[in-house]
């Protein structure tokens, strides 16, 4: 900025009028230029004179550090497996959209899927009514065939048993 | 291509993007930088809080919602961890105050820079933390009142009563200075 383009800013700048871009011009420029930092002296002597002042460059490899230091944190931190809510805040939008589809996809073949399975009313009726052992011929008290594995197994335990007193 | 608003940055941080996250660094480090500094007057202090502050965005961005301006959002965390800072920290009793008699034995024009900033920023180091953040915002940084508040915590007017303690008790410490 130029000194007569500062001097018009002064006012404004010593009342906090200015947007923030400008009024740091206009504190760059007095702090460098003994003309214009008097006359904001005579204006409001107090923002004169810190006006006057120099602020140290940003320290070399600032950002870097900052950018390390939250590559750091993130490692630190891993998203725990069961935070669906989490993991869908930071899922890339492609990546919930085909999340979303899939779920409701996968909804939709189960839907279908226990309708074609489900007994139709006439056969749940009589299902419901049957003696499920009549039904399935299942015979638990009487005794076992002679030869099968049943038969087998009893007679097995039994001479343990025997055995065993 | 057009440049992306802060705020749409911080959107892009808040979905993971690493890349807004540096985009955001490299664009508010200076301002970071120089509030911290003003605040604390030390360098290290100064750098470790202005860290702080990016990795205290980062942290909060999956709760971020674009509701008010970043800068605004920004010097709101700033301001609170140097204001903590504080709190945390023993008040001064004998802070490094060059004592202004000390100019005395040549005019305070022929004062060096050096000298000048010195006694500058001890007046602010002696000014109560609420006291200082004012003064660095509104003298520094060039924040209206209303931003002030904003950032700050405060109302307008608990602002302009900041700003006027903060000016009587440092007209006096850089006496020297104002009336050259």
């Amino acid at each position: 900025m130029r000194c007569d383009e500062v001097k018009q800013q002064l006012k404004a700048f010593s009342a906090g009028e200015l947007p923030a871009p400008v009024h740091r011009a206009v504190q760059a420029h007095v702090a460098r230029c003994a003309s214009c930092r008097a006359e904001l002296l005579r204006l409001d002597a107090l923002a004169g004179v810190l006006a006057g002042t120099q602020t140290p460059p940003v320290p070399p490899g600032f950002a870097s550090r900052v950018l390390a230091s939250a590559r750091r944190r993130r490692q630190a931190e891993p998203v725990p497996a069961w935070d669906l809510l989490g993991w869908w805040r930071l899922a890339s939008a492609p990546i919930r959209a085909a999340a979303a589809a899939v779920l409701i996809i996968g909804v939709i073949i189960g839907l279908a899927m226990g309708w074609a399975a489900a007994p139709s009313a006439g056969q749940t009726s009589t299902a419901a009514r049957a003696d499920p052992l009549d039904a399935y011929q299942f015979d638990y008290l009487g005794e076992a065939p002679e030869g099968s594995l049943a038969d087998s197994y009893l007679t097995l335990v039994s001479a343990t048993d025997e055995g065993g007193r | 291509m057009r440049t992306p608003s802060n705020e749409e940055l911080m959107l892009r941080v808040r979905d993971g993007d690493s890349d807004a996250f540096e985009e955001l660094v490299l664009r508010h480090q200076a301002e970071a930088w120089r509030v911290a500094y003003r605040f604390t007057g030390d360098t290290a202090e100064a750098e470790d809080l202005a860290q702080e502050a990016f990795l205290k965005i980062l942290d909060a961005a999956p709760r971020y919602k674009p509701t008010a301006t970043f800068p605004t959002y920004f010097y709101r965390a700033l301001t609170r961890l140097c204001i903590d800072l504080r709190r945390k920290k023993r008040p001064r009793l004998a802070g490094p105050f060059p004592d202004a008699a000390d100019t005395s034995p040549r005019p305070p024009q022929q004062a060096s820079r050096a000298e000048r900033d010195a006694l500058i920023q001890a007046a602010l180091n002696s000014l109560p933390a609420d006291y200082r953040m004012a003064v660095v915002l509104r003298y520094f940084e060039g924040l209206s009142g209303a931003d002030i508040a904003e950032a700050m915590g405060r109302s307008a007017k608990a602002v302009e009563r900041l700003l006027a303690r903060a000016r009587s008790v440092l007209e006096p410490l850089l006496r020297p200075l104002l009336d050259e």
